[in-house]
């Protein structure tokens, strides 16, 4: 007959413990405990088992017997790191886990302000870097975890969102996401075979749980400012300064009375700049019935950054919904999530030359003396302005990205031990990219107005299968879990462009570029990738104490050359969990202690589609006059092009001592990746230059510590605080038939390559000419010859002189040549180390983090243009006041490379350039406060108060030290060429629950 | 696996290309295209007409432009850009031969083709075996990098030639005399016999010296000659003007127009600074030397068409910058370096593209044609059928008729002609090495001055590229690098 129990759950504290479950073993039977901890059961008698369970509690078994009334204290689970961590194809305990992943939960997250699933791993997990390129609203960020492992391949990590990998990088609402993993070493990554080396990062987003319906609305207002601009010449300074150049040079002053512009110029960073505006309005539902849960968000952010015209405006959708049936034995979960992105952005390149001339670079060349802040036609000298106003005012550039994603995942239980997995899922991406640069901006002004539409389109299939066996030997000392399965994606790509000029009307812009009479110029293409893939893992444990994981994954590719479609991907993994051997039973201290060893090979395929190919290209020729077509057979087939190998090695340490109250995670790991993707030189004589091969090898070696402390916890007042350091090298070991790789040209009037990849070198080392001080009378004999080693002939007084260190024939020959280039920085930071804080007192909460990048060098390009002087005529160039008043001159004959004299030649790479680009940056610092509420329809109401980047230490001049303005080059890292300016702001924001 | 198998959907391969004559011709026009490379005419301008005593770059300092122009040669430098762009220009050609039968063309139309094919390998491989001497030879389309394929070692001077002449004799035949205006640019039979007229020229001259070719060359110039397809622009000026493209003069030329990929950059890289033509972004980076300029007779009207002293500025403002009196500019920036800007490098209305221009280049026009017979003429003794055409290229230019009969007297007058006609029309450098001359201009060069170049027999060459030697072992250096 049936007995109703009831009760209260309470923790040590006295606590309430709202939600814990209860449940009559071998029944469907169960509640969850209300506001206070009661609970009330049915259960079918004295014989039942209840089943009490509360996340970070430990389970406890009850027998009913005679009892109505069952109390409980349910103790702390002293192994609080006994989280479920999610792993690639199933979950396990973190005590389970042997290799590297790490974790950031959504309590992390929830006290910042982040707009893209990038953004928030800054600083948050060891061994994994991010920067972001640029401070505009929507940028992406360049994630590099433990390194990189490839020159002309890709390094970015793969997201997987809820099972489904995800091309490239998610984009939807990241207040979203349950937890984020971080799959580091080869053991946890093997399982995604030649998709895993650069690492993977799980994202799980939130689900509901039955019981009452909970709404949480959330709003927050933020309002930014640049960090940082540059002190340019006024209209009087500048005056000056121009007739003093041309003086210099011989020519007419350009201003023959340079006060009557006192007072006067445009500053044109003022007249592009604002305070930026970020607003966010995002609500969610969850909750559901016993057998049907769901969590449906929606999500409005809204975001005017500091440059005027820009801004971004992003809605996401989502709705999870999980199902049980057949008895609990199938379990659903459908996840959809739609984000709809617009992206109006103010800093396209408008110029072709020099090189990333957009307004950022516009506003600091700019000359300040111009009619109007509109003006558009040639200065006084003739020169064609080139507006920054204009620029972010007038062009139009759309960007709208469409995001959609749906999956199902169905789990049936065969045997309460054996189950089969479906998931099945969809991603469509569509973006859109439109441009209008109307002729009072840039290229527009010569072409009478230029439009261009692109499209692009994705469609991503993926279908795995897979069977789970828990824990084969159940009962016995072994613990034996296996999962093994198939997997088929498919990745569809189109696109298709056009462009034209010529727009007497320009009122359309680019919505109807039929309106434009010039040349059209219109393109399309598309691509197929196929992925085919098995895998199994097994995770063997004894006595729950030395554990066991082994992983393999096969990957059919269809990127791959005809004789290498399949590679395997082994790993194997070893721990040992010291901490539970009888020898360290009466140890208090120490809670927890595992060592972990890992071993195994994951791929890289950052092969484009078709690159194995022989393919022929189009080219174009002018034959009567007339861009005709032409073909051309663009590349010569490479029948075993494959992917790249990453073979890793991690040692790691797990430590927690005073009950876990203080943890230390340590790894230590080396990588080697081995048949680079390359594009070597093959005799030109045969009509290619290069071909593309597996060739070259490079290597990361590094450390990791994260600490995990929790210094004070009292009812009242708590302290959480987590630290993490990195520290790795980048080896290249050996490249292909080139000796030596260089990166990009830097543009910005700035010329040459600045990056230097070697055998034997750290990765991308900054390379250069060695300004060794400037050009004085003293370097001049009696007969006025120059005695130093000059460039390009240029002999005259504060020019830069260079260090002569070779020559043709191996030593110093007198004259600067690109000979005389050596390593002059390094752009890989010796620390990166992120420092979270958490406190409670009472309602309170005060959560800050700090993030420092240490020991990285960056090219402040930029900043050479605007403090070189007047370069070989041209004209446009505004400079900086720092330089204007330190330069040199016969009066002030300094020696400081930064200070060139007035009339210097084209700036070329050289140290000068290169700045200590180090950071500590107080990330984040957020005040909330938790009303104390009795209303029983509001169940919290939260305020907060939140700063993002409100201090940064560092002896950066440009903008902002942390800048990659080539970030999707990986052969350019620490280039700042004038980018959207980073911003501090402070948030207001409130989080209502019902 | 069958779906693992790749389908390039938006690439073309050599299965569905080639399906008709417009596909052929396409890839034709892609043969023609190797040399639409960035700054290939810089490099290609620069070691050409650079290496004479006419021209004086800006940049001495820093390897390339100093070096070429001074003949200061190394390995590494900007001419090696050569190697690569005539060898794919040869690849091209070869795939067209070894695939133009798929199209399924008419037996004579499908010779015609190839005949083309043929012209434009001739065309790169006169180019190579002049500058680099003995280069390797590739008959074939190249289908896979194994060593065999890309490695082949260099081949004689001779068999080069022979090679080259075997191609332009089929092409003389086969080639149409001219095109519809739509496809004016690709190369005729005329182009064919005064490219085979020249080769033979140059092969009589320095260094092989087989004289017997003079009478072969002037055999195909009269051929041209005789033709009656080409004249003299009566005004020296009107042979360059924009407006007057695929004029009567011009038997090959590489057809450019004002988009990017079509256009030439040697404009902007010849544009005196803020002038109109380089759409005022001219980097004036070479320019004549006033030795040039005082060489000519002052009632020479091609030296004010050659050499440019004033601009139309953007606001429409006539800017003199210089005048006949006081002809050279400063280049800018370096102080004390001078030269005259260009006068047959003139776009004036580019509004497009700072890089691209339309300024066609000229590889062969009939005052060339006309020049080289006298040359060859003279050289077999017959001076005084040489001076007829000699004579009317100095009329044009406004000069008296020269009337000695005097061999090496007339072959100096020829020369200097050739200077004052060709000054910066991609010939000087060959001129000299055909007539032993490279170490009498030294002298006169004003960036082997600066270089203080001494002459050794190494400069007749120029080195094979440094990079090609490191990818293919099978390549020796010519002596003296």
């Amino acid at each position: 007959q049936n007995t109703t129990i009831s009760g209260t759950l309470t923790a040590p504290d006295g606590t309430p413990l709202i939600g814990a479950t209860v449940q009559q073993e071998g029944t469907s039977s169960g509640t969850v405990a209300d506001l206070d901890g009661n609970y009330s059961v049915t259960v079918s008698g004295p014989d039942a088992t209840l089943i009490f369970t509360y996340t970070g509690y430990k389970t406890v078994r009850e027998i009913v017997g005679n009892r109505t009334t069952i109390n409980l204290v349910l103790a702390e689970d002293a192994e609080t790191l006994d989280q479920i961590v999610v792993v690639g194809y199933g979950s396990q305990k973190r005590s389970d886990i042997t290799g590297s992943v790490s974790s950031v939960s959504s309590e992390d997250l929830e006290k910042a302000v982040f707009t893209s699933v990038d953004q928030l791993l800054q600083g948050r997990s060891a061994g994994v870097q991010v920067t972001s390129s640029s401070g505009e609203p929507g940028s992406g960020a360049t994630i590099r975890i433990r390194g990189n492992n490839s020159i002309s391949g890709n390094n970015g990590p793969l997201y997987v969102v809820d099972g489904i990998p995800i091309a490239g990088s998610p984009n939807f609402n990241p207040q979203d996401i349950a937890n984020i993993e971080v799959l580091k070493d080869a053991s946890a990554t093997a399982i995604y075979g030649s998709r895993g080396a650069n690492g993977v990062i799980l994202v799980t987003t939130k689900r509901g749980e039955s019981g009452k319906t909970r709404i949480d609305v959330s709003h927050n207002t933020t309002y930014s400012e640049v960090i940082n601009t540059y002190e340019m010449l006024n209209g009087q300074q500048y005056a000056e300064f121009r007739n003093e150049a041309n003086r210099d040079l011989g020519q007419p002053e350009p201003f023959p009375n340079p006060a009557e512009f006192a007072g006067q110029g445009f500053n044109w960073q003022d007249e592009i700049l604002e305070t930026g505006q970020r607003s966010e309005t995002g609500i969610s539902l969850s909750g559901g019935s016993e057998n049907v849960r769901f969590f449906v968000s929606g999500n409005y952010l809204s975001d005017n950054g500091i440059v005027k015209g820009s801004s971004y405006n992003r809605g996401t959708i989502r709705a999870n919904l999980d199902m049980d049936g057949l008895n609990d034995k199938l379990l659903v979960k459908v996840n959809f999530n739609a984000a709809h992105s617009q992206n109006q952005r103010a800093i396209t390149s408008s110029r072709g030359f020099p090189a990333s001339a957009g307004p950022i670079f516009n506003a600091l060349t700019s000359e300040p003396i111009v009619p109007s802040l509109t003006y558009s036609g040639f200065t006084g000298e003739g020169n064609q302005f080139y507006n920054p106003y204009l620029e972010v005012t007038e062009q139009d550039d759309r960007q709208f990205l469409t995001d959609l994603v749906a999956s199902t995942e169905a789990t049936y239980k065969i045997t309460d031990r054996l189950s089969y997995t479906f998931n099945g899922g969809v991603n469509f991406t569509l973006n859109n990219r439109d441009i209008f640069t109307p002729k009072t901006v840039g290229t527009g002004i010569n072409a009478n107005g230029q439009a261009s539409n692109s499209r692009g389109q994705g469609y991503d299939y993926i279908v795995s299968n897979y069977l789970t066996y828990d824990d084969i030997f159940r009962g016995s000392d072994h613990a034996l879990t296996a999962v093994t399965g198939l997997e088929y994606s498919e990745f569809n790509n189109y696109s298709s462009s056009s462009s034209t000029s010529n727009f007497d009307i320009e009122t359309l812009g680019s919505d109807n570029i039929g309106i434009g009479t010039g040349d059209v110029s219109v393109g399309s293409g598309r691509s197929l990738a196929v992925l085919q893939s098995g895998f199994l893992r097994a995770n063997y444990a004894f006595k729950d104490r030395y554990l066991l994981t082994a992983t393999i994954r096969a990957d059919g590719s269809s990127r791959f050359a005809e004789n290498e479609k399949w590679g395997y991907f082994p790993s194997a993994a070893f721990g040992w969990r010291v901490s539970e051997e009888s020898f360290m039973a009466d140890n208090s201290t120490i809670d927890n202690l595992k060592l972990r060893f890992s071993i195994g090979e994951t791929g890289s395929q950052s092969i484009g589609s078709y690159q194995s190919l022989a393919r022929y290209g189009t080219a174009t020729y002018g034959v009567g006059g007339i861009e005709t077509l032409a073909y051309i057979p663009a590349s010569v087939a490479n029948p075993n092009l494959k992917w790249e190998t990453t073979r890793q090695i991690d040692l790691g340490l797990d430590l927690g001592l005073f009950k876990n109250r203080l943890e230390f995670i340590f790894d230590y790991f080396k990588k080697t990746t081995v048949d680079l993707l390359q594009s070597i030189s093959i005799p030109s004589q045969s009509g290619f230059g290069g071909a593309l091969v597996n060739f070259g090898s490079i290597s990361n070696e590094g450390v990791e510590l994260a600490i995990n402390a929790t210094p004070i916890a009292t009812s009242d007042f708590s302290w959480n605080t987590g630290f993490n350091i990195t520290t790795y090298k980048t080896k290249v070991i050996e490249l292909g038939g080139d000796e030596e790789i260089f990166g990009p040209g830097l543009g910005v009037n700035v010329f040459g390559n600045g990056h230097i990849f070697r055998p034997g070198d750290e990765y991308g080392l900054l390379y250069g000419f060695n300004a060794i001080g400037l050009i004085q009378e003293s370097d001049f004999d009696g007969d006025g010859n120059i005695t130093v080693p000059i460039r390009n002939n240029d002999s005259r007084l504060g020019a830069w002189k260079f260090e002569d260190i070779t020559g043709p024939n191996g030593v110093p020959d007198g004259i600067i040549t690109n000979l005389d280039r050596k390593v002059i920085g390094n752009p890989n930071p010796d620390f990166l180390w992120g420092w979270n804080n958490d406190l409670n007192y009472k309602n309170f909460n005060l959560n800050f983090f700090v993030q420092a990048s240490v020991g990285n060098d960056v090219y402040n390009t930029i900043g050479t243009a605007v403090n070189s002087g007047f370069n070989n005529n041209e004209a446009y160039k505004n400079q900086t006041v720092d330089w204007y008043e330190n330069r040199w001159t016969p009066e002030n004959p300094t020696n400081d490379i930064r200070y060139p004299s007035i009339n210097s030649s084209s700036p070329p790479v050289a140290n000068y350039m290169v700045e200590d680009g180090s950071y500590i940056r107080l990330k984040n610092i957020s005040l909330r406060y938790t009303l104390p509420l009795a209303n029983s329809v509001l169940s919290s109401v939260q305020l907060y108060l939140t700063g993002t980047n409100l201090i940064t230490i560092t002896d950066y001049s440009g903008f902002d030290p942390e800048v990659s303005s080539l970030g999707g080059n990986s052969l350019a890292p620490g280039v700042d060429l004038g980018v959207y300016p980073r911003q501090k702001g402070y948030t207001f924001g409130a989080n209502v629950k019902f | 696996c069958e779906s693992l198998e790749e389908v390039p959907y938006s690439s073309l391969s050599v299965d569905n290309l080639y399906q008709n004559e417009a596909d052929v011709d396409a890839a034709l026009y892609g043969v023609y295209s190797t040399h639409n490379v960035s700054n290939h005419d810089l490099w290609y301008f620069l070691a050409t007409s650079g290496p004479s005593e006419s021209v004086v770059v800006r940049l001495k300092g820093d390897g390339n432009q100093g070096r070429l122009s001074s003949l200061s040669f190394t390995a590494t430098d900007a001419h090696g850009v050569w190697w690569p762009n005539f060898y794919r220009m040869i690849n091209r050609a070869n795939a067209v031969m070894a695939n133009v039968s798929k199209a399924g063309l008419d037996p004579a139309l499908e010779e015609e083709k190839t005949a083309e094919a043929r012209f434009l390998r001739a065309f790169a491989y006169f180019h190579l075996v002049k500058w680099f001497g003995d280069v390797p030879l590739h008959l074939e389309e190249t289908t896979d990098f194994s060593d065999e394929s890309v490695k082949k070692p260099r081949a004689p001077m001779e068999e080069v030639y022979a090679v080259i002449i075997d191609d332009l004799q089929y092409a003389e035949t086969r080639l149409p005399a001219s095109y519809i205006s739509a496809e004016q640019g690709r190369a005729t039979s005329g182009a064919a016999k005064s490219l085979l007229g020249k080769v033979y020229l140059n092969m009589a001259g320095k260094p092989l010296e087989l004289t017997a070719n003079y009478a072969l060359a002037s055999q195909k110039f009269a051929e041209v000659i005789n033709s009656g397809s080409y004249a003299l622009q009566s005004n020296f000026g009107d042979v360059f003007s924009i407006d007057n493209e695929f004029n009567d003069e011009l038997i090959f030329v590489r057809p450019n127009i004002r988009e990017t990929g079509v256009g030439t950059v040697l404009t902007f890289f010849a544009g005196v600074p803020q002038s109109p033509f380089a759409n005022r972004n001219g980097q004036y980076q070479f320019g004549f030397t006033e030795y040039f300029y005082n060489s000519f007779n002052p009632e020479d009207t091609r030296r004010d068409e050659t050499l440019l002293y004033s601009y139309v500025d953007a606001l429409g403002r006539e800017v003199t910058f210089n005048s006949p009196d006081n002809p050279a500019l400063p280049f800018g920036g370096y102080g004390g370096n001078k030269g005259i800007g260009f006068g047959k490098l003139k776009d004036p209305f580019n509004d497009i593209s700072a890089f691209a221009h339309t300024n066609d280049i000229i590889f062969i026009r009939y005052a060339d044609v006309l020049l080289m017979h006298a040359e060859a003429l003279n050289e077999q003794g017959q001076t005084t059928e040489a001076l007829p055409f000699l004579n009317q290229v100095r009329s044009r230019a406004g000069l008296e008729n020269v009337s000695t009969t005097d061999q090496a007297e007339l072959r100096d007058i020829i020369k200097q002609e050739r200077k004052w006609e060709l000054a910066g029309e991609y010939v000087e450098y060959g001129d000299l090495q055909r007539w032993g001359d490279i170490e009498a201009s030294l002298f006169l060069n004003e960036d082997a001055a600066v270089f203080n170049t001494v002459y050794s027999p190494a400069i007749e060459l120029l080195p094979i590229p440094q990079g090609q030697i490191e990818t293919n072992e099978n390549l020796t250096q010519n002596p003296g690098y």
